[in-house]
């Protein structure tokens, strides 16, 4: 046993001299001409995992960073323990505990503080990917296609514990919209002068909206800064996703259209900082899952001091809280929604504007509406806003934050007709879901069929609930004309 | 002004060698440092999806704890991979028509780094179009000097301590590679297979009576009489290599022939009769499935092996290294000699069947074990191997994760993890190959 050769010749010819050889005798041996070779190796190699089982502590430079003075000295005192193993299941025993075994004996500490074991990654259908089953989907053709950044994207997001990932092209593409859609709220930005200096501190803004926006910003900020330090990658890049997407591109971009293509003024400076910033703070969030395309977008806007690799996470700051002005316009927000979902409900044509009314506002609803009449218009399209005291005939009414509002559409939808239609929908939906009860409540079906047609069936069935629920709800708000 | 739209292909090389050539990938040395090692993707790898998502969660941890200021290392590297890689380049070499043994060790291994030089690592090219943000100026490979150097001193250190010994145990043999392999290399499918019943008479013609009947209550109302013990096998070849029949200490039906004993069906022994083996006791069969006893093949079969040890049985190795069954030894007979395992199941059912003490067959769906590199039927095979005292290794590891030092995200793994650890046995670490770190014991 030797760590080498010249160690091993040096420890045989002791142990020969031990035992009554003489000189003459050994170097003869040594020379092949003795009564056998002086040493002989073990043939065999040793098993893989004995150097993986070594990985975290021998790739720092150990054994011979240990000496003070030696190259990796400073990084084997400063990197082991390591943070952070990332593996799966199918391993723990092969390699971690090995590495735990092996790192505590030699380097008499462990050599991570956490591991994290991360699902599978399946087929849409949930099948385990292999070649017999021909459905192995290749990471190199959808970067290719879509760009690493919409793989990765779909991948984190999915990357919930303990739940296995089901990895479908379509979802690939939908983030890769996802970073067209980052692209072109860039470019409206850029069309429309937004940027902001050093001194701009966006607990200043003024603008109930730039308030909103920054405050919604901070709750973003918190959510992913947890999410990220506690391994739920998937409700990180949730959290980032939805406010880019929803909150910033959906509705922040269009609720300040008006004051950034109006007139100059502190009202459109703010707004062009605060875009700005706002915009900033979604790179800098999306940049661990989405590198290149936050990268070219960071470099592409502006001169920068820093690459965003290397630029600070956003730091969560309470001076940004705007609790009043995120109330009134998530109200205006709700309104709008409520509106759009309506006429889509109801089959208003697309272009037409209708009348809205307000039947007999408390106070804070009235002034809210006020505040926001020309964005609801604009949004939910809508021709004139009535304050009424009692709802007008022939309209759908529906309540908004425990406000009573009505969409008088007579001369707009044949109120018969959508009752019908309507009627129709709702039995369409209960049939098939008759259907569903019936299978699901097959003890056989449940027992033989593959997990993932039973989870598909049940969601079904959940989706056609919700649906025959509005409908009956959209029945019910048509008062009668 | 940005251009009208992101273009990936663009974009995506050109950023990635950006950061890289700015030295971003290395540690910052300011702030608390935030260390990763990668799990070494093989040298012969290619980046799957599930490679895919392990450095996609990586690279967000590494540029997430980066930008929040802390020093961080994302340590790369590759591992050997030892048969996989071997079985590459001996591919190679049978593409034009030469094997690994047509050239000495060192020839074959000078081989192997050629390949690598050319044609190993695909997989870092393909990390880095996923945009993993490593420090790949620290990247590191099993067999490199410094690697190598790690592995020699733990070798040698644990050999000291006596935490690595000789030891001649039952290891997964692949009779293709003619190597140990570990378990995770051995893929176990199910396949159409048969369960042979056969008689193993009784030494002296022995009888006793064997219930055939019961009432209600379980109570035996009929009995035949017999002169031999029922038992089935799946694998026929192994039985020369017997060394006892087991029967549960609760299964009354044999307690009348407990301690007694029986020929083996097949062989030369005792006029042809075959070899003398004792009926036992053990926990280990199953009362209810079979005949309820079984042969005891210690040195071809992993439960068999643990009931040999543990009632000090013979354990006969049957076959050599291609699993071809041993020649010049006395209890096999001639006509078995340096045959296949597989000819060598034909010829025992045979030689049984003559002799009248087949019982019957039955179509069997089983478990077989089959290397996942070589395709075929591993071996279970009693050999002389280095193991890496575990169970004394593992104690500091539970302990390490029992208060908490080591934290297991999602939490519930912590339970895999001590239950393997709790369990463990001898590490085999010895493998016949030529590609690898080879032992350093002289």
């Amino acid at each position: 046993m030797a760590e080498s050769e010249e160690e091993a010749i040096s420890e045989a010819i002791r142990r020969y001299t031990a035992e009554g050889y003489s000189l003459e005798e050994i170097d003869k041996m040594v020379r092949g001409e003795g009564e056998g070779p002086l040493i002989a190796r073990d043939p065999d190699v040793l098993d893989t995992w004995f150097s993986s089982a070594l990985w975290p502590f021998s790739t720092l430079g150990w054994p011979g960073a240990e000496a003070a003075g030696e190259v990796d000295h400073q990084v084997l005192n400063a990197h082991y323990p390591t943070s952070v193993l990332v593996t799966a299941h199918d391993i723990i025993f092969f390699w971690v505990a090995r590495m735990m075994m092996m790192g505590l004996h030699f380097m008499k500490e462990i050599p991570f503080k956490d591991v994290y074991i991360h699902a599978l990654v399946l087929d849409e259908k949930g099948q385990k990917m292999s070649k017999s089953k021909g459905n192995v989907i290749d990471p190199l053709t959808l970067i290719d296609k879509y760009g690493a950044d919409a793989l990765r994207f779909t991948l984190a997001a999915q990357a919930a514990q303990g739940r296995n990932i089901r990895l479908s092209e379509a979802r690939v593409e939908g983030y890769r919209n996802f970073t067209t859609k980052l692209w072109n709220a860039a470019r409206f930005g850029e069309m429309n002068g937004t940027g902001y200096t050093e001194e701009f501190d966006p607990s200043e803004a003024q603008e109930t909206l730039n308030c909103w926006i920054a405050h919604e910003a901070n709750i973003c900020v918190a959510e992913a800064t947890a999410a990220m330090e506690s391994y739920r990658f998937n409700d990180a890049a949730g959290a980032v996703y939805k406010f880019a997407w929803n909150i910033y591109c959906d509705w922040y971009v269009e609720l300040s259209k008006p004051i950034l293509m109006g007139a100059d003024g502190p009202a459109k400076d703010e707004t062009r900082a605060m875009a700005a910033w706002v915009y900033d703070v979604i790179l800098r969030l999306l940049h661990p899952f989405m590198p290149f395309v936050t990268e070219e977008l960071w470099g592409g806007l502006r001169k920068r001091a820093n690459m965003l690799i290397i630029e600070r996470w956003p730091e969560l700051d309470s001076q940004l809280a705007a609790p009043a002005a995120a109330d009134d316009i998530n109200w205006m927000i709700g309104l709008i929604t409520e509106i759009r979902s309506l006429r889509a409900e109801m089959n208003v044509p697309a272009g037409a504007k209708i009348p809205l009314a307000a039947i007999g506002l408390a106070d804070q609803a009235s002034a809210r509406l006020s505040h926001s009449e020309a964005l609801v218009m604009r949004l939910a399209r809508i021709e004139r806003i009535e304050r009424a005291e009692a709802p007008p005939k022939g309209a759908v009414q529906f309540v908004h934050a425990g406000s009573s509002f009505a969409l008088p559409l007579s001369g707009f939808i044949d109120f018969v007709a959508e009752r019908a239609r309507l009627g129709r929908e709702i039995e369409k939906a209960e049939k098939e879901m008759a259907g569903l009860d019936a299978r699901l409540g097959n003890p056989s079906f449940i027992e033989r069929a593959p997990a993932e047609v039973i989870d598909e069936n049940r969601a079904r069935r959940a989706e056609l609930r919700a649906r025959a629920d509005k409908l009956t709800a959209a029945i019910a708000s048509l008062v009668e004309a | 002004m940005l251009p009208n739209s992101f273009d990936p292909a663009d974009a995506e090389a050109r950023l990635y060698a950006a950061w890289e050539n700015s030295g971003v990938f290395r540690p910052s040395g300011e702030g608390e440092p935030f260390t990763v090692v990668i799990p070494p993707p093989n040298v012969t790898g290619s980046l799957h999806m599930g490679h895919a998502l392990n450095n996609t969660l990586q690279d967000a941890l590494a540029r997430f704890w980066r930008m929040r200021g802390r020093s961080v290392l994302w340590q790369p590297g590759m591992d050997h991979a030892g048969i996989a890689t071997q079985m590459v380049v001996e591919r190679q070499l049978a593409d034009r028509q030469q094997k690994r043994t047509d050239f000495t060790r060192e020839e074959f291994v000078a081989k192997v780094w050629e390949w690598k030089a050319e044609s190993g690592g695909m997989i870092i090219g393909q990390l880095k179009r996923l945009g993993a943000s490593c420090d790949w100026s620290r990247e590191r490979f099993t067999m490199d000097e410094g690697l190598s150097a790690a592995v020699r001193k733990v070798f040698v250190q644990l050999y000291n301590e006596g935490l690595i010994y000789r030891d001649k145990r039952l290891v997964n043999w692949d009779p293709k590679f003619e190597t140990a392999i570990s378990d995770l290399e051995v893929e176990n499918i199910e396949v159409a297979g048969h369960f042979w019943h056969f008689k193993y008479p009784l030494e002296n013609g022995e009888t006793y009576r064997f219930p055939i009947a019961y009432d209600e209550d379980g109570n035996p109302t009929e009995w035949e009489t017999r002169d031999y013990i029922s038992i089935a096998t799946t694998r026929p070849e192994t039985m020369l290599g017997d060394g006892a029949v087991a029967v549960h200490p609760s299964d009354k039906r044999y307690a009348p022939i407990v301690g007694k004993r029986c020929h083996i069906p097949v062989g030369k022994e005792n006029g042809g009769k075959g070899r003398l083996i004792p009926i036992i006791t053990d926990d280990y069969p199953d009362p209810d499935f079979g005949s309820g006893a079984v042969k005891i093949t210690g040195a071809h079969d992993f439960n068999d092996y643990k009931v040999a040890r543990k009632h000090s049985l013979p354990m006969f190795i049957l076959m050599d290294e291609k699993a071809r069954m041993l020649s010049d030894v006395d209890y096999i007979p001639e006509g078995y000699w340096a045959l296949d395992r597989f000819a060598a199941r034909k010829k025992v059912v045979e030689e049984i069947d003559a002799k009248g003490l087949m019982i019957r067959v039955e179509d069997k769906k089983i478990m077989q074990p089959f290397g996942d590199r070589s395709g075929v039927v591993i071996e279970p095979m009693l050999t002389d191997q280095w193991y890496v005292d575990a169970e004394n290794l593992a104690k500091r590891a539970i302990e390490a994760v029992e208060k908490g030092e080591t934290r297991f995200v999602p939490e519930n793994w912590t339970k895999t993890y001590f239950q393997w650890m709790r369990n463990i046995e001898p590490w085999c670490v010895s493998r016949q190959l030529w590609w690898g770190h080879q032992i350093p014991a002289w």
